[in-house]
């Protein structure tokens, strides 16, 4: 059942569009997360649940209520802020009393309702010490329960997590969605840190300048992202641009690679997306050489330069390098003009240089693309790709997956490989590789 | 050594200054305050508590009450004014705000003297303030509002108002934006906010203002004298009394101790609200 | 509505002054009733001895305890934020901003009747001099909060010494504060009446003492014609101050 409803909401300041109609359905009793980079509009969407700014146009309703009629007092919308904002003239339990006696509620009651929650939050020891005699975690505790003992419908929270240190915050994160089952409110955590909703939500909003890019459960927004940007975001990707067909996306680097169609249209531009442990290192449509190894623990990074799809094919091709592959095999591939995708697939196509249009070509996921290609493709992935393809990025490898340095749209050379376990390549190895079509997707650009 | 010579060199001058011209001499007042004033005026080196006693003969003590209650009202009506004079001050947009900020400051650095003298001018039973009252024919005969104790009351707020403003706007100044917010998310009414989270929080602030109000105020012998016409004589008016006059130095002493007594016990109650807030251990 | 206090207070405020200034130009001998527009009270002032030697007495005292506030301010400041960690020596140094003027006035006169020290001008100056370091050393002590230690340490590694380091480094980056300091000292020491009032020889009255003593005898237009003046010369100064602690606030 929808609780909150928002549809088509606009918010300007000036001449930044903060909110450019933005629609969302929340349902009673979900764990929700609102997830953008900074300046993506959450704060903004936010500060309108809570009722500390207006909007423009659209509407809120819950529970089929109006809500932007309603001052932010009277709401039955509780925040808890990124920076707590603990009155510190109160003590800990007076902090979480305000909110009952705004209410007139009897001193018992309130005391009772007090009493419970500390309890809850495991701060009894503490309820009349002050915000500024605790420690991180515990004041996040603290402004939770001023938020909870209020009973509200929806409880918003701002960047939760974003002041704890990384042990406190794993701890946090797990205690955050028991409690949420608990008291069975309805979360809606707004976050710029992919992990933190991903590890705690039930579904996800994305939202990118003002606007959602795609809602789901996190499952699907990290195995099946919508949009390039969802991908890009979300865990560590490889991106190759290039056009939909049959099967996979058509380069005119690299050629034919498989992958899900995704939501992209045949014969349309597309962008393939392939996370760096769906890629197997031991055979493939593509060739290129190991530039570095990296060792982080549980889990290897690997780089490795690709050589363009002409290349690849055996030197006595008769097809002439497309004039944006470097000349080099072993070079990174630096061009910084991404070709066009649109472009006839003259280095990709084998047999005939004058290719047909690609909505014409039949490229096969199955059939060998060159004389380097194991019989299939499809073959058996290596062990160093893990079981499950759609799993969220562990907590060990979250550094390594938030780093988006490495991710880049252009054609542009290298490749980002995981490998569990210890490297098992070194720089300077020529690999080949790939990947099964159902693990990689393509999104729009 | 270099470190404790260099320490040396840069605080010694002006510590030895200040030890010798303020130290030296509060050291003196507080001497003064146990011994006996001499035949002429002159000083008796035996201790005793009769300076401290004299304090509440009635005739003293009225005037220490008079002055406590003058310097008090005062104190309350520039909180009064002040208050809500800083509050708007700090909602003003930014470009306003140093505009009425050094409008505020302004009159107070101009000559003390000359500040009272305009008030001679308004409430003299020529002055502006009766013209007008007569003119709108509130009053038919000028009031005598010279040389009465609302006068006073009105030449020290008039010099200290802008001591009580100061630190208010400081204080609300910092005052964090979310508080408020967190305030109304939990139920308060914007009036509700403003009473249990911002005054609250402005607390050592308006101390502050009370201090810097109240202890120029109770010292002052300018004001009573001028538009107080020395018929409602205050502690400071005393003080220099027994130096400049009586040369009963030592009793003089110890009135101005009573006045440091009050300063301490106000500067303790601030530093007690102020660390209140801090909630004394810093996590 | 929320601004109705403000415009209280600043009318509250400026009335007085208004009144004042207006009465100043006033052709008559009252100070209350207009009589037609006039300079003659100024010609008056001009004229007035007593307040041509006050006003000397003022500027010579307030020229002299801010040049020594000065040094000593800035120095102390230094020491303060540098050196020492001492709630004591911050008391000491800030004590005279709090303290009520009439008892560091009775203190002073009894300091100087131990010392035998005859009243004159110079007793005042010492004497301004107490709460003009204090100010320039609070002043400046604002300043320094905003300076960068490191800059001081890097002119050490280079190997200046101590005193080379304060003359090339320290005091370079402090001179915004230690000329605001100089400037609100100079102020204080003009404007100051009863620090003055017991400590002055009576052969040496400074400007506020003068004023003092023809207010007493009663109220005439040529206080007005001073009163605007002396309104003149603070704002001027004041409004120049703030442009140009916003100057060196910029660069």
């Amino acid at each position: 059942m929808t609780l909150l409803s928002i549809s088509d909401v606009r918010r300007r300041f000036g001449d930044v569009t903060a909110l450019d109609g933005v629609s969302l359905d929340i349902r009673e009793g979900e764990f929700f997360a609102l997830l953008g980079p900074s300046g993506c509009g959450k704060t903004t969407l936010l500060r309108i649940l809570a009722g500390f700014e207006t909007l423009d146009e659209g509407a809120v309703t819950l529970a089929g209520d109006d809500l932007t009629r309603v001052p932010a007092h009277q709401r039955p919308i509780n925040l808890m802020f990124q920076s707590y904002a603990l009155f510190p003239h109160l003590t800990v339990a007076g902090n979480i009393a305000y909110g009952l006696q705004r209410e007139r509620r009897p001193k018992t009651e309130i005391k009772q309702r007090v009493d419970e929650v500390l309890e809850r939050v495991g701060l009894t020891h503490a309820a009349k010490r002050r915000p500024q005699q605790l420690s991180g975690g515990q004041r996040q505790r603290v402004a939770l329960a001023r938020a909870i003992v209020k009973r509200p419908r929806l409880l918003l929270l701002d960047e939760p997590l974003s002041a704890l240190d990384r042990k406190v915050r794993a701890e946090m994160q797990l205690w955050l969605k028991q409690l949420q089952h608990e008291v069975g409110i309805t979360f809606v955590v707004v976050t710029h840190d992919q992990e933190e909703a991903m590890s705690m939500a039930d579904r996800i909003a994305v939202l990118n300048q003002g606007a959602v890019e795609q809602v789901a459960d996190p499952v699907t927004l990290y195995g099946s992202p919508a949009t390039h940007f969802v991908a890009d975001f979300i865990g560590a990707n490889n991106f190759f641009p290039g056009t939909a067909v049959a099967g996979g996306l058509a380069s005119t680097e690299f050629g034919s690679l498989p992958a899900r169609p995704g939501a992209a249209v045949p014969g349309y531009p597309a962008i393939l997306a392939v996370r760096p442990e769906q890629v197997s290192l031991s055979g493939g449509p593509l060739a290129g050489r190991v530039l570095d190894v990296s060792f982080y623990g549980g889990l290897s990074r690997i780089t490795v330069s690709l050589s363009p799809a002409s290349s690849a094919v055996s030197p006595s091709s008769a097809v002439p390098p497309s004039p944006a592959a470097p000349p080099s095999l072993t070079a990174p591939l630096s061009s910084a003009t991404p070709p066009s995708s649109t472009a006839p697939l003259s280095s990709a196509t084998p047999p005939s240089s004058t290719a047909p249009p690609p909505s014409a070509t039949p490229p096969s996921s199955t059939a060998p693309l060159s004389p380097a290609t194991p019989p299939s493709s499809t073959a058996p992935l290596s062990s160093a790709t893990p079981p499950s393809s759609t799993a969220p990025p562990s907590l060990a490898a979250s550094s390594l997956l938030n780093d988006k340095s490495e991710m880049s749209l252009s054609p542009g050379g290298t490749i980002t490989v995981h490998q569990h376990g210890a490297p098992r390549v070194a720089p300077g190895d020529a690999v080949e590789l790939g990947w099964a079509a159902e693990d990689a997707v393509l999104v729009e650009p | 050594m270099r470190r404790l010579g260099e320490r040396f060199t840069l605080l010694g001058p002006g510590l030895a200054y200040l030890t010798a011209l303020m130290v030296v001499p509060l050291v003196l007042v507080l001497s003064y305050s146990i011994f006996q004033r001499g035949r002429f005026g002159g000083l008796v080196h035996e201790p005793t508590g009769e300076n401290f006693a004299r304090l509440f003969d009635p005739l003293y003590l009225d005037v220490l009450v008079t002055s406590v209650k003058l310097a008090g009202v005062t104190t309350v009506l520039a909180l009064l004014l002040g208050y809500p004079t800083a509050y708007a001050i700090t909602k003003l947009p930014p470009k306003w705000k140093t505009v009425a900020l050094i409008a505020l400051v302004l009159p107070f650095w101009t000559n003390f003297l000359i500040r009272t003298y305009a008030w001679i001018v308004l409430l003299s039973p020529a002055g502006l303030v009766n013209d007008a009252l007569t003119g709108w024919g509130l009053i038919d005969e000028p009031l005598q509002l010279l040389y009465r104790r609302p006068a006073i009351v009105a030449g020290l707020l008039y010099a200290y108002l802008p001591l009580m403003v100061l630190p208010l706007c400081a204080a609300l100044e910092r005052m964090d934006d979310e508080l408020l917010e967190a305030a109304a998310n939990l139920g308060a009414r914007p009036a509700r906010a403003f009473l249990s989270v911002t005054l609250p929080l402005s607390l050592p602030a308006v101390i502050t203002g009370c201090v810097f109000v109240f202890v120029p105020s109770i010292g002052n012998f300018v004001v009573p004298e001028l538009l107080g016409g020395g018929q409602t004589a205050m502690v400071g008016n005393l003080v220099r009394d027994q130096f400049l006059k009586a040369r009963d130095w030592p009793f003089g002493a110890t009135l101005a101790l009573a006045v440091v007594a009050m300063l301490v016990v106000l500067l303790m109650l601030q530093a007690w609200s102020a660390r209140r807030l801090q909630g004394g251990r810093d996590a | 509505m929320r601004r109705v206090p403000l415009w209280l207070t600043f009318v509250f405020l400026y009335v007085p002054i208004v009144v004042v200034v207006v009465m100043s130009f006033n052709a008559g001998d009252s100070p209350f009733n207009w009589s037609g527009f006039s300079l003659k009270w100024y010609g008056e002032l001009a004229a007035d001895e007593q307040i041509r030697t006050g006003l000397g007495n003022t500027l010579i005292v307030a020229a002299g305890s801010t040049a020594l506030s000065t040094v000593l301010g800035t120095l102390l400041a230094v020491g303060l934020a540098r050196h020492t960690r001492s709630k004591l020596l911050d008391a000491i140094a800030t004590l005279p901003v709090i303290l009520p003027d009439i008892v560091l006035a009775i203190g002073l006169l009894a300091f100087y009747a131990l010392v035998q020290l005859t009243l004159g001008l110079y007793s005042v100056l010492l004497a301004h001099a107490v709460f003009g370091t204090a100010a320039v050393a609070a002043v400046v002590r604002t300043r320094l909060a905003t300076t960068d230690p490191s800059l001081e340490e890097a002119s050490r590694d280079l190997g200046a010494n101590g005193f080379t380091t304060f003359w090339r480094i320290t005091l370079p980056s402090l001179a915004p504060g230690v000329v605001a300091g100089a400037l609100l000292a100079f102020t204080l020491s003009i404007d100051e009446f009863v620090i003055a009032f017991f400590t002055a020889g009576p052969q040496s009255p400074t400007l506020p003492i003068v004023i003092y003593s023809m207010v007493r005898f009663g109220v005439t237009p040529e206080i007005n014609a001073l009163a605007t003046v002396l309104l003149a010369v603070t704002f001027t100064a004041i409004l120049a101050v703030q442009r140009l602690t916003r100057l060196a606030g910029t660069r």
